[in-house]
């Protein structure tokens, strides 16, 4: 029965680290870029700039947790406008929409010539890998209204108030979640993708720069691990808010 | 039992006078309503059957003011309808309740738009929850409820503005037999109590004659109300007599015309 309590997906990585450990910390294989297995796992803990993974981590995290909430409320809003008011739409679409056609890595240059390379263009930055997926995916949960909603909100006279609160936001609760689910996911590169572009500062991504420069291949390993955990960790996060929010779906 | 009628026959609650109307589809217009006219008393029961494609339900949409573009006069009360109003409820097909809201908060949808105090407001609904028998199933999810519980509750968010006009299209189509007869008798049992006005869209010919005072049949394209058909029988009616069944040829005959 223990066996059986692991979960399928945790196999693949168990058995990449049984390799590891087998071919590498056994000294089978000898190679200055090989890093024991066990020495990664211990850097955080005993080594003086391993442990500074542990504030980096931090500071990634409260970074984009900052530039998370900017860019998904700013997405949600600009999203239930464009959807609810035709105005807006023909106003704000096609900007939005062009402007998503530029690859996210690409506003680093213009971003950085505009807002310097300190924290404030890395929320920027983070922002904005944020707004696309959370708007695009409230403007179709707008448009994905049911007509037949829409018709009991006129028949019982809900007010605009009113429509956004009973109709509109609880409607679009899904696909926003979904929007959310994939921004969490973009919002995470951008962190550590910024911290390791854009000059210096702390975090995952400046970690794993500082590592690289000076041949600590543990170390880049751990920033690495770091950085998948956390992204795991957001969706996970992701996830729960979906069970917590939506009580009415039937599973 | 005395039908409500009797004692309501000098006023008029609902006037449609040359109400057409005509969608344009590829440049061509195609007319799906034409010249109705029906007077409808206040407390009068109405029924309006036809054959689907006839337009019956784009002329409850009209009344109930979804639709604004349309020909001729509606009159409520001897005033031309703008919009939905608070004196007239429509009850979909379909029971149309929000997915997201428990049962309480979704017959409460009918309150929102009128400024009622918090004590006020849960006394109503928890007076039409009485009047359609969901009381126990206040604080369920609308997919916890059967086909028929979801439509009460439909009907439970319609009357809980107090209406004085209730329109309902084809409300009981998507039921099984049983359930709908039942149900049946449920909205005659409220239609006494609240003394309201009601106009019913059917396909159902033995619906038509069991619930109205009369029975409007209307033919198809474009639609236009062909006959009215009184129904002077005795409440509680009962769906085997001879006299039914007479009432009833006669409305399957202007059917077939």
């Amino acid at each position: 029965m223990a066996e059986a309590r692991i979960p399928p997906g945790a196999w693949l990585p168990l058995a990449i680290g049984a390799a590891w450990l087998l071919l590498i910390d056994t000294g089978a294989v000898a190679h200055p870029l090989m890093v024991p297995l066990h020495e990664v796992l211990a850097a955080p803990f005993v080594d003086e700039q391993g442990r500074q993974i542990w504030s980096a981590a931090a500071s990634s995290l409260v970074r984009v947790a900052l530039g998370f909430l900017i860019g998904a409320s700013l997405g949600i809003a600009v999203g239930v406008a464009v959807g609810l008011s035709r105005p807006a739409q023909l106003a704000v679409a096609p900007t939005v929409h062009g402007l998503r056609q530029v690859a996210l890595f690409a506003w680093i240059p213009l971003l950085t010539a505009w807002f310097g390379n300190g924290d404030l263009v890395k929320i920027v930055f983070i922002s904005i890998s944020t707004f696309f997926p959370v708007f695009l995916n409230t403007e179709q949960g707008v448009r994905g209204i049911a007509p037949a909603y829409r018709e009991v909100a006129a028949i019982v006279r809900l007010g605009p108030w009113l429509r956004l609160r009973r109709l509109v936001l609880p409607a679009i609760l899904p696909a926003v979640l979904t929007g959310v689910e994939l921004a969490l996911l973009t919002a995470w590169i951008g962190t550590v993708g910024s911290e390791y572009a854009i000059g210096t500062g702390r975090g995952i991504g400046a970690y794993l720069a500082t590592a690289r420069d000076v041949f600590r291949m543990d170390l880049v390993l751990i920033g690495v691990l770091v950085m998948a955990l956390g992204g795991y960790g957001l969706s996970r996060v992701a996830q729960l808010l979906f069970l917590r929010l939506i009580p009415w779906r039937t599973r | 039992m005395s039908t409500p009628t009797l004692d309501a026959v000098a006023s008029t609650a609902l006037s449609l006078r040359n109400v057409g109307k005509t969608y344009r589809i590829e440049g061509q217009d195609l007319p799906v309503l034409q010249r109705i006219g029906l007077e409808i008393a206040r407390g009068e029961f109405l029924s309006i059957v036809g054959a689907s494609g006839c337009g019956k339900s784009t002329l409850l949409r009209l009344i109930a003011g979804l639709d604004d573009r349309f020909d001729g006069d509606i009159l409520i009360d001897g005033e031309p309808v703008a919009g939905p109003g608070v004196e007239r409820s429509l009850v979909f097909q379909d029971h149309r309740l929000f997915p997201w809201l428990n049962v309480t908060d979704n017959i409460g949808l009918g309150l929102d738009s009128l400024d009622l105090s918090r004590r006020e407001r849960e006394a109503r609904i928890r007076e039409q929850l009485e009047l359609v028998g969901l009381t126990g199933f206040a604080q369920a999810w609308p997919h916890q409820l059967s086909g028929g519980m979801a439509q009460r509750a439909a009907i439970a968010r319609a009357l809980v503005s107090r209406p004085d006009i209730l329109l309902m299209d084809e409300p009981f189509g998507a039921l099984d037999s049983i359930t709908r007869a039942h149900m049946q008798e449920e909205l005659l049992r409220i239609w006494r109590e609240r003394r309201i006005t009601v106009v019913i869209v059917t396909h159902d010919v033995d619906e038509a004659v069991f619930l109205g005072d009369r029975v409007a049949v209307m033919e198809p394209r474009p639609g236009r109300v062909q006959s009215v058909i009184e129904v002077d029988l005795p409440r509680p009616r009962e769906r085997t007599g001879t006299a039914f069944n007479q009432i009833k040829q006669r409305v399957l005959g202007q059917l077939k015309r």
